[in-house]
């Protein structure tokens, strides 16, 4: 396999939108790197900036109100190292959907629903491929069979609306796949779905992800799944990384008091826990860590603002966590 | 091909509507008349001399049965001939407003911000002038003659279409396909064009029927107050011409040019009615 370089290294993002009580950090300050086929979890409740995090990434937050307003994103490929956020519009468009791709949590509203599925897919291959119809329809039957969807060539000529749920997702991963990118960014792509159609898509993904040799990106809240695919986790909280390391380490020994919270409220035999109390407002984030108003640890050397240290601990791996006491 | 089962149902869904029917029929009588005059084939010449100047309408020929005009021309044949430019100012006014009116209303509604400011403003402030004294004022500027008709009235009604775009771009931008275009590096052109513009298609087949009635109804209008067409019959110079002598009870001229323009746009208006029915899904009641 490839070597450890990073293809995705973000620094230091910081996203701000600007809303009537002022403007709000829904990203800050957060340093995270992708190695080349690996696959980082990034998890954390909802509102915590996730999906903003990812759609930063691309470039894809709406401005006005949205605007990442520090930071740099590199991406790192055979054509050399690039900062997405200093590209043209049209640079990055072409790797858009061409060297990373997303997939997003609603299968229902993200195909177009005036179009039939083959010809979206086909659009998709001939926005960055100059080949012709006859060509990319081929190359998207192909897709779809990957994908496994049955009777591929009838399905085509369907519209999105004539599809089920799990069907439509594994249309949308066509999309995003077929133009064969380095990374995929999956955010939360089966919270929509049911279980059983949730594990045959997670199982498509990392075969896709082996077949293809992709990093991804796994958006998600549910820790099942990231101990099912990912590498490595970073856990969010209000806008910041709180934890972050290789996910076996971090599920063996959480040592930030919300990755804790978070593995012990996973259902188990007779014991459903749950964090107290709800996410604070962006807009009046208590001084210092931002966990504190919900955390059972917390004293008063948590009012200064905690800086993001890293561990040393006998697994040897790079971890690091947001918190001034050792768990 | 869905396609065509799609535009089955929709024709299926007019073509039970027994209204709708008849008045596409009149209004394809009325595009089969403009079209026979256009080539000359019937009521030709149009300027020859019937008979005597006013005579009364009779069913001696086909000629006189709606009378004559001051000259002695055959108050029918104008009659005839005035469906030939009513379908024409229609047709190539729409051809101006709805590209228009959509482009627009595309561009204000998907980009926001100052583009939208400017074209909302432009909008407001054009729709806050009467439109008759718009008309007037294209017409004088341009001269008078068909072209200055055809492009008053297509610039002088864009504006609905472009309100109606407008909101329909600001809800479906929002929508999630959209956003999932741009993350496969669809550009902001085949997004506005490509991917929102054929699921507000609906709004503009059926403001593209509702235009023919307004550029119908200014051509009367325009042509009334001397600035329409010119050296041709239109109902409009009818009416204009009949205005000095119905008082003097020569009553056929009026008739003819109103019940000419009376049954195509009633026609016209029926049938866009019925148009939105069948095309607007949130309108339809049944599944089929």
């Amino acid at each position: 396999m490839k070597t450890a370089e990073n293809v995705l290294e973000i620094k230091n993002l910081t996203t701000i939108f600007d809303t009537e009580n002022g403007p709000l950090s829904a990203v800050d300050d957060v340093s995270l790197t992708l190695p080349a086929g690996k696959t980082l979890g990034l998890v954390g409740e909802s509102g915590c900036g996730k999906s903003v995090t990812s759609l930063s990434v691309l470039r894809l937050i709406p401005d006005p109100p949205g605007r990442v307003s520090k930071g740099e994103v590199w991406y790192t490929s055979d054509a050399g190292r690039v900062d997405l956020l200093k590209l043209s519009s049209r640079e990055i468009r072409r790797i858009r959907g061409n060297e990373i791709s997303m997939i997003f949590q609603e299968p229902m509203t993200s195909l177009n629903p005036v179009f039939t599925v083959g010809n979206q897919i086909i659009e998709a291959i001939r926005i960055h491929r100059n080949v012709s119809k006859q060509n990319a329809y081929e190359t998207a039957l192909q897709m779809l069979e990957k994908v496994r969807i049955s009777d591929p060539s009838e399905r085509m000529r369907d519209y999105p609306h004539q599809l089920s749920g799990g069907m439509r997702q594994r249309v949308m991963i066509a999309m995003a796949l077929v133009c064969e990118p380095k990374i995929l960014i999956a955010d939360e792509p089966t919270t929509a779905l049911d279980v059983t159609i949730q594990a045959q898509i997670l199982e498509l993904l990392r075969e896709l992800r082996n077949q293809m040799g992709m990093s991804m990106i796994l958006i998600t809240h549910d820790l099942g799944v990231v101990a099912q695919m990912a590498d490595e986790i970073a856990v969010m909280y209000a806008g910041k990384i709180v934890e972050q390391g290789p996910v076996r380490e971090v599920f063996k020994h959480p040592r930030h008091p919300y990755t804790l919270g978070l593995l012990r409220s996973l259902p188990r035999a007779g014991v459903l826990e749950a964090i107290p109390g709800m996410v604070p407002n962006l807009l009046e984030l208590p001084p210092g860590c931002r966990f504190q108003a919900r955390c059972k640890w917390f004293a008063e050397d948590c009012r200064v603002e905690p800086e993001l240290r890293s561990v040393v601990d006998e697994s040897n791996g790079d971890r690091k966590v947001r918190c001034v006491r050792d768990l | 091909m869905k396609i065509r089962k799609l535009a089955k149902t929709w024709f299926s869904k007019l073509g039970h509507d027994r209204i709708a029917m008849v008045c596409l029929a009149i209004i394809g009588v009325y595009v089969g008349v403009a079209l026979l005059t256009a080539m000359g084939w019937v009521a030709t010449p149009w300027d020859r001399v019937v008979g005597g100047n006013y005579q009364a309408p009779s069913l001696a020929a086909p000629s006189l049965w709606f009378g004559t005009d001051i000259f002695g021309r055959s108050v029918f044949y104008k009659m005839i001939h005035g469906a030939q430019v009513a379908l024409s100012i229609g047709f190539l006014s729409a051809l101006i407003s709805i590209p228009l009116g959509v482009t627009l209303g595309a561009l204000a509604g998907y980009l926001g911000g100052w583009v939208d400011d400017v074209i909302v403003w432009f909008y407001t402030t054009f729709s806050s002038i009467p439109s008759i004294l718009l008309l007037i004022a294209i017409a004088f500027v341009l001269g008078k003659g068909m072209t200055t008709v055809y492009i008053a009235i297509g610039i002088t009604s864009w504006v609905g279409l472009c309100r109606v775009i407008r909101g329909e771009f600001m809800k479906h931008k929002e929508r999630e396909y959209v956003l999932a275009a741009q993350s496969l590096g669809a550009s902001t052109f085949s997004r506005i064009f490509k991917h929102i513009l054929p699921k507000v298609f609906h709004q503009v087949i059926i403001s593209f029927a509702l235009q023919f009635q307004y550029a119908i109804k200014s051509e009367v209008v325009l042509s009334y107050l001397g600035l329409g067409a010119q050296g041709r019959p239109s109902w409009g110079l009818m009416i204009d011409d009949a205005k000095l002598v119905i008082g003097r009870g020569l009553w056929w001229e009026l008739t003819a040019a109103t019940l000419g323009m009376f049954f195509l746009l009633l026609a016209l208006n029926v049938f866009s009615d019925s148009l939105r029915d069948a095309l607007d899904p949130k309108l339809s009641t049944t599944f089929k």
